[in-house]
């Protein structure tokens, strides 16, 4: 039986999952990651990062793992490049999107190997979700990415007055069937993390497409 | 608001959709097309349509027979003249549709509402030729396909149109099952524009042509964002060129916007004749 140590930001949507006696979980505070000391990586196996954090405070916190723990690390890099980090980090075997809520209860997940996939699968099957196996992280997975680009030219549209939010949620629902209109959408997620999504690719890419509307970055 | 008589141009896959959901409200349907057999096709097809619900139960014999009464193909110089409304759904060609409202203008009654189901031209442009009184009754009634099933209808205005109209419009369809939205007369309307980086973004990520990515990005889509279909097999059965074009036009439109910017891969594929499931190719391949 393996110990796993789950590490969890005040952001995260499965937070509350980790507030349990069953899991032995560490709430990470962005601007005290120094506060993390080898005591409480004794005996553990395996770590769990489910915090969401912009690219520089990502890296200050796998760099302090690394630094504390010399097993695998299996981490959420929803709003951030992935690609870049799986590189630079060895111990890195699975990372996966679990930032963004997911209408069907399932998160994408790419694993080093085999035994990363079933570890990291036991693991989303325990606290019921499902995973949905991808062969590469790229900037901020597939589902993020789509659908912070769609939520951004929905406030776009907001912004010009093209219509309102509510007559855009319709037209998206009854048009082309999705299962929640983008601003119904973007209030599940978190403006936060869709802000973070977005400004990522932006750092990442340097292409004008990513540029955040301001009536978005207005709902910080 | 009454709308008893609605007048149909076009009797392709929209104008036929239309007409048969408007017959169903009870609405008396003239369907006029530039080839008449065209229209008497349509019918055919519509009937076929209605005695298959009848066939499912969906709706009793009384009503199909009410439906198919209600829908008249007419020869396209014997219209009536005393319409409510008249929606267009002819080729996307802005010369053939201003032409067409013109003629409307000049013989349909002063109170006839006339409508566009285009989804790429703006309705300003169809209106500006029109007469003053005209203008405040032109608006955009775009409905989606399949027209008898999917609820939203687009309504859109130009700076001239009457607001109560649109108020009305919005209660008229909202008491008959469809769920209308409004918005002004921009580029792509709401879904054309929103749904945009529904592709741009799944091409952004595919990069450049790798089969198994393209599955698993439809996979993701559809498994963890909760869509019908993935991003590919959804281009494949619009046709990539169609959505091609689409991409092409709401970027134009908005002046280069690099959000909308077209991707490389649209145009390798359109190049290369794989325009998806109407000829057997395109992201992916289909049985004939």
């Amino acid at each position: 039986m393996k110990t796993r140590l789950i590490l969890t930001s005040s952001n995260h949507p499965l937070e509350k999952k980790f507030k349990t006696k069953e899991f032995k979980s560490i709430e990470v505070d962005p601007v005290a990651i120094w506060e993390l000391d080898g005591s409480d990586f004794e005996d553990v196996d395996i770590v769990y990062d489910f915090t969401c954090f912009d690219r520089a405070t990502k890296l200050d916190l796998l760099e302090k793992i690394s630094h504390l723990h010399e097993g695998e690390i299996m981490t959420d890099l929803t709003t951030n490049w992935g690609d870049y980090f799986i590189e630079h980090y060895p111990q890195i075997t699975a990372a996966f999107a679990a930032a963004f809520y997911s209408p069907k209860n399932t998160i994408e997940v790419y694993s080093k190997d085999v035994e990363a996939y079933e570890e990291v699968t036991d693991f989303f099957k325990s606290i019921g979700m499902e995973v949905e196996n991808t062969n590469s992280v790229g900037i901020c997975f597939t589902y993020p990415r789509v659908i912070s680009m769609i939520i951004n030219e929905a406030y776009f549209s907001s912004e010009e007055k093209m219509a309102t939010n509510e007559d855009i949620d319709t037209a998206m629902k009854f048009g082309v069937n999705y299962p929640l209109g983008p601003f119904e959408w973007a209030q599940k997620i978190g403006h936060d993390k869709v802000i973070l999504v977005l400004d990522e690719l932006y750092q990442v890419t340097g292409d004008p497409r990513y540029r955040v509307s301001r009536s978005l970055r207005m709902q910080m | 608001m009454e709308i008893k008589k609605v007048l149909i141009v076009g009797a392709g896959t929209m104008g036929r959709g239309i007409a048969q959901w408007f017959a169903q409200q009870g609405v008396k349907v003239e369907l006029v097309d530039a080839v008449f057999e065209v229209a008497l096709a349509a019918q055919e097809l519509a009937n076929a349509s209605w005695d298959k619900l009848h066939a499912k139960a969906k709706f009793n014999e009384k009503e199909i027979a009410s439906f198919k009464s209600n829908l008249t193909p007419v020869e396209i110089s014997e219209h009536s003249n005393d319409c409510d409304l008249v929606i267009e759904a002819i080729i996307e060609n802005v010369d053939i549709k201003r032409e067409l409202f013109q003629k409307i203008d000049m013989n349909m009654k002063k109170e006839c509402i006339i409508a566009s189901n285009t989804s790429s031209i703006p309705i300003t442009t169809l209106a500006r030729e029109l007469s003053q009184e005209r203008k405040t009754k032109t608006i955009g009634l775009h409905f989606f396909n399949p027209a008898p099933i999917m609820k939203l209808v687009e309504i859109i205005e130009t700076t001239w149109t009457d607001k109560q109209l649109t108020k009305d419009l919005f209660d008229w369809f909202s008491k008959r099952s469809k769920k209308p939205a409004v918005c002004k007369d921009s580029p792509g309307f709401i879904v054309n524009r929103v749904a945009r980086n529904f592709y741009g973004e799944s091409l952004h990520i595919l990069e450049s042509y790798d089969q198994d990515k393209v599955e698993e990005i439809d996979n993701v889509l559809k498994n963890v964002g909760g869509f019908r279909m993935g991003p590919f097999t959804l281009m494949d059965l619009i046709g990539i060129d169609v959505n091609y074009d689409v991409t092409q036009s709401v970027w134009k439109s908005f002046y280069n916007d690099p959000r909308f910017r077209p991707h490389q891969i649209q145009r390798e594929m359109v190049e290369s004749g794989r325009t998806g499931k109407k000829v057997s190719e395109g992201f992916y391949k289909y049985e004939n």
